[in-house]
This record gives C-alpha cells, sequence and structure tokens, in this order.
C-alpha cells in the first residue's frame, strides 16, 4: 500500500512540469507502460495476502485511471498550448494585393453576338454566316433595289476589282445580302439570322465607321403577319435588353420589305421621362424619348420570288439590328472607331 | 424638309388637335419629324402704327424722327434709322415692354432726341430678312373686309406665331407627293378623317399649237407667257398719269408678307416677287417651277447635246457635259434642266413678262447631273423622287392665281405642253381575307375604305368576291405603289401600328437547322461555323488568355510600313478612301503584326487574335475563307518556350473542336513564305492527310522593329482546310483497375533530329500495354549540338497486374528502336 502512495506522490511531482507531447509520452511509458510502474505493482499483486489483494486490487486500478484521465488532460491542454503557439507564430496574409488571375478578352461585338445567338437559338432560329465579298445581285437586285437607286452610287459602296472587268463584286452593305442566298438554300419555313461585317464606303469619326457589324434575322412560314412581328420584336428586345421594353413602330422605307418600318424603343436611359428641367427626353434620344433601333417589315413579294419563295403560300418578315450600335449602348462606348482600333486595352470590358 | 402648320391650315381643318399629338401621329402614321419649332411666341406688345410724320434728323444721315399712329390719342415720337421710314408708311412698331432678343423696349434717347418705341424690320421679328422697316400693305391691312386700325397687335395682321416641324428627308425619299405643303396636309387630313381642300387655280387657256422639241429624259414639259405684270396701283397710278412713266418704276412688286413670312420660316429667302412665287408653288404643290425673263427667250426646246461652260443663278460657270439635259432658247442654254436655271435669264425685280416652266423630268438623269455638277437645289432633289406628271398644269394654275391677286391685269398666253410619259392607271385588286392575312388583325371594311379613300384612292367592294377594287391615286403610281403589300401599307399605316394586337407566330415551323440535319444536307461548315467559332474563342480567352481584336479587311500600308512590309499584292477596292487601305488582306496575321506593335507596352506577355476572312484570287474568281491569326509576344519567355506554347494553342484548339492531333511539318525551302514569315522557323500544321494552318516565328527584321527584346511567334489556321472536316468520334478514356507502372528515360539526340521522328520508336513498336508518354524535361546545354530529353512511359494492362520484367523487355525494344534513329542515352 505503501508502494502505491509512493507511486501516486511520485507522479503528481513528475507530471507538474511537463510541457511538450514528448515529455508527456515518457512519464505515460514511465507509469502506464507494459513494464511501468502501476503494471509492476499489478504484476507483484499475486504476492500480495489473500485478504489484502481485493483491496489492493482495487487501489490499483483506481490509481491506473487516475493517471492515465491525469495524462488525457494534460495532454489535452498541452495540445491546445501548442496549437495556440503555432496560430500565433504563422504569417498574416495580405489579401488586398492587387492580384488578378491573367485573363484574356472577348471583343466586345464577339459579346453581343453571342448573347444575341443564345436568344435567337432558344427562339427556333438557326444561326447563318455569310461571305463579305457579295455580288450586285445578292447586296442590290435581289432585294428590290432598283438599278439607279443612290443605295448603289460609288460613294456608298466599296467595289472590288475584277480581272474579268465585268459585274465586279462588293462589300456587303447590310446583312440582308444573304436573304436571297439563304432562302434559296433551305426555302420555306424558315427561321435564321445571319450576324456579319457590313462596309460602307464613308470617312470614319466617333460615329461613323466604314466597318461594322449589323445582325439580320428573318422568319417566313405560313400566315406571318404585321402582328407576328410586333409581338416578335417585343418579346426578343426584352430579352436582349433583359427587362420589358417599350416599342414603337413607325412607317419606314426600305425597298425590300413592304410594309416596312422603324421600329423605336423607349429610352433606355431617360425612359422618355420630363428632365428636371422640364424637357422632354434627354440628349442620347434627342429628346424624343425614344431610340431608333431597328428597321424592320414584311419581306417585300418580290424578295420573296427571288428567293423562290412560294408568296401565295408563305410571308415573313425580317429586321436588321445594327449590332455595333447595340454594343455602344450596351458597354456605354463613345467612339466607334474602339472596336476597329485594335487597343487591347480599349477593347477590354469591365464591370 | 419644315412644314409649317400655318400653311396646312389652308388644307385642313385641324382646330381641336392637340399640336404635340397630331405630331406623334404624323411620326408614327406618315414620317419621321426630326425637329419641332414654335415661333413666333415670345412677340408680344407690338402693334399696327402708322408714320403720320417723318423728318431727317439735324446733323444724321440714316435717322428720321417719326410720329407714329399707334391708335392712343397722341402719337408717339419714335427715332428710326431704316432708309424706308416714310410718312405714311404703316409697319410694325415694338411699344414700351416688348422683347426682342436681347432687347427689351423701353423710353430712351438716341441721338438727343426721345423715342417711345421701335420701328420693326422682319429680322428682329425672326420673321424674314430685309434691309428696312416692314410695310405693310393694304392686303396685310384688310381683315374680312374691313381695315384695320392702328393700334392692333400685330400678331392679328401677320401670322407671326407658327409651328414649324422638320421631316426627316430620308423617310419620305420615296413618296414624291410628300414634297410640298398640300401633299402633307392630305397625310394630316387622312390622319384626323378631316376633308382636305383644294389649293385655289386660276383657269388656264386652251393649249397653243406650238410645239416643243424635247429630247429622252423628258417626261412632260409645259409653260406658259405672261405678260403686263403689274400691281394694281401701279396700274392705277399709270392711268392716273399717264404722262409720267417714270414715277412707275418706284412701284416695286412686293412679295405679300404672309408668303414671305411662311416661306422664311420653312427655310426658304426672299428674292423677288416671280421668283418667289414659283418657290411658293414649289413649297406647295411640290412641283418645281421657273421663270424666264422673257426678253431673253426664244424658240424652247430641251436638248442633252450642249457642251460647254453656262453661269447659273448663283453665279458660278459650270462645265456642262454632253448627255446633261438642258433648256436651250434657241441654241442657247438657259437652264440645267431640272437642277438650276441661267443667270442671264432670271428675273429681276422690274420684270413684268416672263415665260414660266413647270415641267417633270427623268430622275436618274437629273440626279446624275446634279451629281456631276455638284447642285443639289429645291428642285433637283425633288425630280429625283420620280414626280407626278400631272402636277405641271396645276402648278401653273397655282401661280397663275397666286399671280393675279397682286397683279390683276397679268395677260396669259401660248400654253405649250408637251406631255411625253404618260404613266398607265393602277388598279389592284385585294380581297378582305388577304388584308386580314397579312396585317393578322381585322380592321373593319369600312374603315379600310375611308382610309383608302381619304389618300385619294379609289375604292370598290365586291360584296360577293369580299374584294376590293383599288385604283392609284396618279400622285401616287410613279413609283411608289405598284402591289398588294403598298396598299396594305397605306391602310396599317393610317390605321395606326399602335392600334395593332400583337400576337405570337404559330410555332408550328421547324427549325431550320434540324430540318437541314433530316436531309443530310450538312455538308458545309457554314451552319456549323458559328459553333465553332464560338468554341475557339472561348478556348483561345479563357485558356490561353489571348485577346480577340478586329481589324479592316483591307491592309493597312501605312501601319506595315513602319514595321519594314510592303503590301502583299491582292485583290483591290476599286474606290477607297485612299490607295493606301485598298488592297484587301490575304492573311489574318498581317493585320496582327501592327496590332501587336501598337500594344507592346501593354504587358510583357500578351496575345491577340482574330477571326475573320481573308482574300485571295482562283482562277480569276475571289476567293473568301475564314482564318484564324493568332500573335504571341513575350519578354518573359524564351523564344523556344513560346514557340512551344503556340504548338500547344494549335493542338487544343484542333483536338478540342475536331479530335485532330496535327503534325507539325518543317518547311523551311517553302517559296510562298510571307516577308512576316522567318526563314528557318516555317513550319505547315498538318492534319493527317492535308495542311490546315502555318505556324512560324516572325521574321527577325519584323520583330525587331516590334521590340528587340521580345519574342513574337504566329499562326494561321484556315477553316475551308479543318473547319469542315466532321469530328473524330469521343468515347470515354477506359482507365485500368491495376496499377500503373512508369520509366523514366532521358534521350540525348542531335539538335536536328526531330522529336516527331523518334516518337515512332514506341508509337509504331506495337507495345499494347503503353498509356502514354510525357515529356518530363528538356535541357539544352549552351553552345551544344545536343540536347537531352526525359521522358516518362506510362504501362497498363486493362486485364491484369503487369511485372516488372514485362515493362523492362518493352523499354529494351523502345531502346534499340531509339539506338536505330541515332539516339543515345
Amino acid at each position: 500500500m505503501n508502494k502505491l502512495h509512493e507511486i501516486k506522490d511520485e507522479f503528481v511531482l513528475k507530471i507538474q512540469p511537463v510541457a511538450s507531447s514528448e515529455e508527456l509520452d515518457v512519464i505515460r511509458v514511465e507509469f502506464l507502460g507494459k513494464k511501468g510502474k502501476v503494471q509492476e505493482l499489478l504484476n507483484a499483486l499475486g504476492a500480495v495476502p489473500k485478504e489484502e489483494r481485493r483491496e489492493m486490487g482495487q487501489a490499483l486500478n483506481e490509481l491506473k485511471n487516475a493517471i492515465s484521465s491525469e495524462i488525457e488532460e494534460k495532454g489535452k491542454r498541452i495540445k491546445e498550448a501548442e496549437l495556440n503557439a503555432k496560430i500565433a507564430m504563422t504569417t498574416l496574409y495580405d489579401a488586398s494585393l492587387p492580384y488578378e488571375a491573367k485573363s484574356g478578352s472577348l471583343h466586345p461585338i464577339t459579346k453581343i453576338i453571342n448573347e444575341l445567338e443564345d436568344i435567337f437559338a432558344s427562339m427556333g432560329f438557326s444561326i447563318e454566316d455569310y461571305s463579305e465579298a457579295v455580288s450586285d445581285f445578292e447586296c442590290f437586285t435581289s432585294l428590290n433595289i432598283p438599278e439607279h437607286h443612290p443605295a448603289r452610287d460609288m460613294q456608298d459602296t466599296f467595289y472590288l476589282e475584277n480581272e474579268s472587268g465585268q459585274n465586279p463584286k462588293l462589300l456587303k452593305t447590310h446583312t440582308s445580302a444573304a436573304q436571297n442566298a439563304l432562302m434559296k438554300k433551305y426555302g420555306a419555313p424558315l427561321r435564321a439570322i445571319f450576324p456579319g461585317r457590313c462596309f460602307r464606303n464613308e470617312a470614319t469619326d466617333a460615329t461613323h465607321e466604314n466597318t461594322f457589324f449589323q445582325m439580320e434575322g428573318m422568319m417566313i412560314d405560313e400566315g406571318v403577319s404585321i402582328s407576328n412581328l410586333i409581338y416578335f420584336m417585343k418579346t426578343m428586345l426584352s430579352k436582349v435588353f433583359e427587362r420589358d421594353v417599350e416599342v414603337r413602330l413607325r412607317p419606314g422605307y426600305f425597298p425590300f420589305v413592304e410594309p416596312g418600318f422603324e421600329l423605336d424603343i423607349k429610352c433606355l436611359i431617360c425612359g422618355g421621362q420630363e428632365s428636371e428641367s422640364g424637357a422632354k427626353g434627354c440628349p442620347s434620344c434627342k429628346h424624343s424619348g425614344w431610340l431608333e433601333l431597328c428597321p424592320c417589315g414584311m419581306i417585300h413579294p418580290n424578295v420573296l420570288k427571288q428567293g423562290d419563295i412560294d408568296t401565295e403560300k408563305y410571308s415573313g418578315f425580317a429586321f436588321g439590328l445594327g449590332l455595333t450600335r447595340l454594343a455602344m449602348m450596351k458597354f456605354a462606348v463613345k467612339d466607334i472607331r474602339v472596336f476597329n482600333g485594335g487597343k487591347i486595352e480599349e477593347l477590354k470590358i469591365k464591370a | 424638309m419644315k412644314i409649317s402648320i400655318n400653311w396646312l391650315k389652308d388644307f385642313v381643318d385641324i382646330k381641336g388637335n392637340e399640336i404635340e399629338k397630331l405630331l406623334e401621329n404624323f411620326t408614327l402614321r406618315v414620317a419621321e419629324i426630326d425637329d419641332v419649332e414654335y415661333v413666333g411666341k415670345n412677340i408680344n406688345n407690338i402693334v399696327v402704327g402708322e408714320i403720320v410724320e417723318c423728318e431727317k434728323a439735324p446733323n444724321s444721315k440714316k435717322l428720321s424722327l417719326c410720329k407714329v399712329d399707334v391708335g392712343e390719342k397722341t402719337p408717339l415720337d419714335i427715332v428710326c434709322g431704316a432708309m424706308n421710314a416714310r410718312k405714311g408708311l404703316k409697319t410694325a412698331i415694338a411699344l414700351e415692354g416688348a422683347v426682342l432678343g436681347d432687347l427689351t423696349i423701353k423710353p430712351t434717347t438716341v441721338a438727343g432726341h426721345p423715342s417711345f418705341g421701335m420701328c420693326c424690320g422682319a429680322d428682329e421679328l425672326g420673321i424674314g430678312h430685309s434691309d428696312g422697316i416692314i410695310e405693310l400693305s393694304e392686303q396685310d391691312l384688310t381683315i374680312g373686309g374691313k381695315p384695320v386700325k392702328n393700334g392692333t397687335d400685330i400678331k392679328k395682321v401677320l401670322s407671326i406665331e407658327d409651328v414649324v416641324f422638320e421631316i426627316d428627308n430620308k423617310s419620305v425619299t420615296n413618296r414624291p407627293d410628300m414634297w410640298g405643303m398640300f401633299g402633307v396636309a392630305r397625310e394630316v387630313a387622312a390622319i384626323l378623317g378631316k376633308p382636305l381642300k383644294d389649293f385655289k387655280k386660276e383657269k388656264l387657256p386652251t393649249k397653243s399649237e406650238t410645239e416643243i422639241k424635247v429630247c429622252e429624259g423628258v417626261h412632260r414639259y409645259s409653260c406658259l407667257t405672261i405678260e403686263n405684270i403689274k400691281s394694281a396701283s401701279e396700274v392705277e397710278r399709270e392711268i392716273e398719269d399717264k404722262n409720267n412713266l417714270a414715277l412707275g418704276s418706284s412701284f416695286k412688286l412686293q412679295t405679300p408678307n404672309t408668303m414671305k413670312i411662311r416661306m422664311h420660316y420653312v427655310g426658304q429667302r426672299s428674292i423677288n416677287l416671280l421668283a418667289d412665287l414659283t418657290n411658293y408653288v414649289m413649297l406647295e404643290v411640290g412641283q418645281p417651277m421657273h421663270a424666264f425673263e422673257k426678253g431673253h427667250i426664244g424658240k424652247l426646246s430641251v436638248q442633252n447635246g450642249f457642251e460647254g461652260e453656262f453661269s447659273t443663278l448663283d453665279n458660278t460657270r459650270r462645265n456642262i457635259e454632253k448627255g446633261m439635259m438642258m433648256i436651250m432658247s434657241d441654241s442657247l442654254p438657259v437652264a440645267v434642266a431640272g437642277v438650276i436655271g441661267g443667270l442671264d435669264s432670271a428675273t429681276k425685280s422690274e420684270t413684268n413678262a416672263i415665260v414660266l416652266e413647270s415641267a417633270t423630268f427623268c430622275p436618274v438623269s437629273v440626279r446624275k447631273t446634279s451629281n456631276k455638277l455638284g447642285v443639289r437645289t429645291d428642285s433637283s432633289s425633288r425630280f429625283e423622287k420620280t414626280l407626278d406628271p400631272e402636277l405641271t398644269l396645276q402648278a401653273i394654275a397655282r401661280f397663275v392665281f397666286l399671280l393675279k391677286e397682286i397683279c390683276p391685269s397679268i395677260k396669259i398666253d401660248n400654253l405649250i405642253d408637251n406631255h411625253v410619259k404618260k404613266y398607265d392607271e393602277v388598279k389592284l385588286n385585294l380581297t378582305k381575307d388577304y388584308i386580314d392575312r397579312i396585317t393578322g388583325i381585322d380592321i373593319k371594311k369600312e374603315k379600310i375604305s375611308s382610309i383608302l379613300l381619304s389618300l385619294g384612292f379609289g375604292v370598290k367592294f365586291n360584296e360577293t368576291k369580299k374584294s376590293f377594287e383599288v385604283k392609284v391615286p396618279s400622285w401616287r403610281r410613279t413609283k411608289d405603289i405598284s402591289i398588294k403589300e403598298d396598299i396594305i401599307e397605306e391602310i396599317s399605316r393610317i390605321y395606326g401600328y399602335d392600334n395593332f394586337i400583337a400576337s405570337p407566330p404559330s410555332l408550328s415551323m421547324q427549325n431550320a437547322e434540324c430540318k437541314m440535319q433530316n436531309d443530310g444536307q450538312i455538308n458545309s461548315y457554314v451552319s456549323q461555323s458559328s459553333r465553332l467559332v464560338r468554341r475557339i474563342k472561348d478556348i483561345l480567352v479563357d485558356k490561353f488568355s489571348m485577346h480577340e481584336i478586329h481589324n479592316y479587311i483591307w491592309q493597312d500600308a501605312k501601319k506595315l510600313k513602319k514595321l519594314g512590309i510592303e503590301i502583299e499584292p491582292n485583290i483591290r477596292i476599286q474606290n477607297a478612301q485612299n490607295s493606301e487601305n485598298d488592297t484587301l488582306r490575304k492573311t489574318i496575321v498581317s493585320s496582327l503584326l501592327p496590332v501587336v506593335y501598337e500594344n507592346r507596352f501593354f504587358n510583357d506577355e500578351f496575345g491577340v487574335f482574330e477571326i475573320g476572312r481573308i482574300f485571295d484570287r482562283e482562277d480569276g474568281e475571289i476567293k473568301e475563307e475564314m482564318s484564324l491569326g493568332c500573335v504571341l509576344f513575350s519578354k518573359k519567355k524564351k523564344e523556344k518556350d513560346l514557340f512551344l506554347e503556340a504548338t500547344k494553342i494549335i493542338k487544343c484548339i484542333l483536338g478540342d473542336t475536331k479530335g485532330i492531333n496535327p503534325h507539325f511539318v518543317l518547311d523551311s525551302e517553302a517559296t510562298f513564305k510571307k516577308e512576316y514569315e522567318h526563314p528557318k522557323n516555317f513550319y505547315i500544321v498538318c492534319t493527317e492527310d492535308e495542311p490546315v494552318g502555318i505556324l512560324n516565328l516572325v521574321h527577325p527584321n519584323v520583330k525587331d522593329e516590334i521590340d528587340k527584346n521580345a519574342s513574337i511567334v504566329c499562326f494561321e489556321l484556315y477553316f475551308n482546310a479543318f473547319g469542315t472536316k466532321e469530328k473524330a468520334k469521343e468515347k470515354i478514356a477506359e482507365v485500368s483497375k491495376y496499377p500503373q507502372m512508369t520509366f523514366d528515360l532521358t534521350l540525348i539526340m542531335n539538335k536536328n533530329i526531330m522529336f516527331c521522328d523518334v516518337e515512332n520508336a514506341w508509337a509504331n513498336a506495337g507495345i499494347n500495354s503503353l498509356r502514354k508518354v510525357d515529356i518530363i524535361d528538356i535541357y539544352e546545354k549552351e553552345g551544344s549540338r545536343e540536347s537531352s530529353v526525359t521522358l516518362r512511359f506510362h504501362f497498363s494492362l486493362m486485364e491484369r497486374n503487369l511485372t516488372q520484367e514485362e515493362v523492362n523487355a518493352s523499354m529494351e525494344k523502345v531502346r534499340e528502336r531509339l539506338i536505330e534513329r541515332g539516339v543515345r542515352f
């Protein structure tokens, strides 16, 4: 029994200064190990007189448990202290440093085209591509633009040299130039959009470019009506601008549609409201409250006929969106020359 | 084109309509309105006054001291500087408190003389340009047959207050009938559902027998001789003082103030009565006219063979070429037909006999002439719209009516009329069903009829056929309206698109692309290209942090020259704005190199790309194809690493989009190299069977021009070559459940051995347990002719474990085959 007390005292004395997991392990082995002090007494239990053995055994077990739980407790405290010390040692990192992932950039026009293609694909339109050098027939004749129409003037259209000297090709002045080929390729019914580069022979400045993007769309089917066109344009533009837009149609003249329209949307900047000074609208809508956005119309029967579409059975509408203008509106671009300017910095879109 | 609401009121009653609402409806139903001006609003405190006394101020050449009766008990003292201030003149007097621009009228002294008001000129009131003060005529001062008292508000006498709006000319290019007030009034009447009042005309004499010879391009030539053009008062005075003719000349013919004001508001300057009247009729009816001084006119004809100099009205000598239509008097030119009159035969303020021309000319011919001469006039721009020939006589009749009001004693004679081009009557039949089908709504048949009638169409409805027979009026049939759809537009727009009920299209239709696939017709990349293009752009931007650029499709000589590159001869634009960018590009890279130059300070390392069109000539035809061009620029990476980066990008693009693993064929000897391509490091990118692109270092000269310390690599992939390929079938990679064994081996290779030449040592060795081979490291000692390449070989079998012995045996085989290919270890 004395021995037992001795061990107990010794343990209390020894565990006191322990400060690390390693030291604690040494003590654990010394007292609780297979050859440890407690085990030694347990092994010697057989030699204890029978009447004392039971009492002694119980006391030994209690001692073993007490030591064990004491070691465990101590171990926890040491771990915690060690962890705290480690955390205290860690370096503080500065998340505010101006690090950025290296990133590329899509051209703003591409962004617009991608968005529109997704919208139109979801409305069942196929997406088409068309060449930039086209014939006079594609760009004008097939679109009911008569021979002496001012649109054909040299000052508006880039004509390409032709070795044979006959029927020079030209750079398409509008995406409508693809209408005829697509009608012939697919026939009716037809739903398609075709974004593309267009060219006009004019001097460039902040609002004029000789190279710009348009997107033409066509829908031809049985019984397609003006009423359908109004519905469709409103739905489509609400998707493009991601909000409900108010639209209005006005008469507009384009030889390849009849009736032809100019489509306006309520100005996105001022909403057509009067300003504080009482003036109507804002500078971006020229104080009219409306923005002219998209010429459209019912496809002219002559144009359908040129595309081998049966006009008795089918009718359709077409529209042309100015993608470059749309990009200017959407990304608040002030100078149109930025798009073809090739300056990476100026083409990056920021939030 | 500017429109005056006061003028429109001559033809249509707009009472009870808010002007703003009316203009909005005009925009929605007729044509775009650019601008609206509310003129004369601020003119207040200005009255009719009569100068009852007028004395020259002492010591002043200009000033007159006037006493002016403004309806008060005592006349006002007013000092006036105008030359035409005289006793008996009735004019506009600004009273105390009137505001004219910056000037507020208050009692003052002028050169020491008290002045209690101001005699006003047309410019001060904003109603015209004039040298002196306004001269109110008897006509002005008679309202409802009663003379106006002095002191009456000037606005009761002159229509100073008006609303002037400007129609966007472009939106009425197809409407020859809309180029005059009367045509605009017809539209307004239709919008409002009000009747249209015709303009007043004088009856014309029967046509004379005289013939007028005209050349091709004259649709109608009418003219009338008018003589004895003298004002009523002049005639009276002549009768009174038959012996004193000298006095008569001081009675200058005056254009009525009402006309002057209207013309001023729509932008037409007053010249002299006869010129003003031709302009007034043109602005009103839409028919350009010209008055020749009779004394200068012999036998008239229209010819297109004249060549030489000709002085026009605007006092300019112009070169007339053959083919331009000219009005000739005997053998002398007197006007450029439809464009501008001649200087010598022009009317002057004292002209008292004229030949009045009213004609219709071929629009194309007029446009060509006016373009060549560089003169666009109100007349030429109207003729370009294809005018209705029926107008010529109506315009003459209107002119005579207006002139007779001023000069009642005129004599008219010799009406010549050669009507060459007559348009066929246009009648269109369209059923109510068809109208419903195209509009998509049900517009009542009574409404349809009334709309068409209000626009001047003839309409008959056949009840059994439920069909309209529509007769197109002469002013709409010259080119504007010829088919059923044109009629539907007329009905729809006046009905109002804002009144349309929008309805969704029926969705019975298949997606065109699906349909095409069903037909098995996907044989071109076109319909697939947008997806392909988009995927490639995403890869380049997201994975390789490159920047997309758009360039012009022509080569920029100036920018290329900076890099020491000459333009590559190619298809040219006939009419480019300058010769430095009139040649189309043959490669995208040629557009991107200047871009790299301009961005060289953007970053130490960047890549740019464009997917666009390139052009070439093939068998005389223009060949256009889509191409991807990329240029990589780095001041951080070694040239070799940048070059290898480019191969990675190419593999990634072709692998991802088409499942193609390309190989690169060195072609240092290629003869078709561009100026900017490296003489030695020049590779053709190939798929198994054909070339799809080019990869190369940029030529050292060009590179140094851009940046001496940078490495620059470029490549170009042609969509026609790879875009059309069908994508290889894709399947999921099967991975063995058994552990993989690896074996590293370092190859010592002579630098002129290509990796692709040693690759088949294992690739074609028939080792079916070899999964893949990775490059771990490449080491090149400077100056050494050899490089060491460390490879890691991965082995495994799907069905069981491999043994070390098996791997060793395979590697032994590889080793032997490598030695055969000149590799050491």
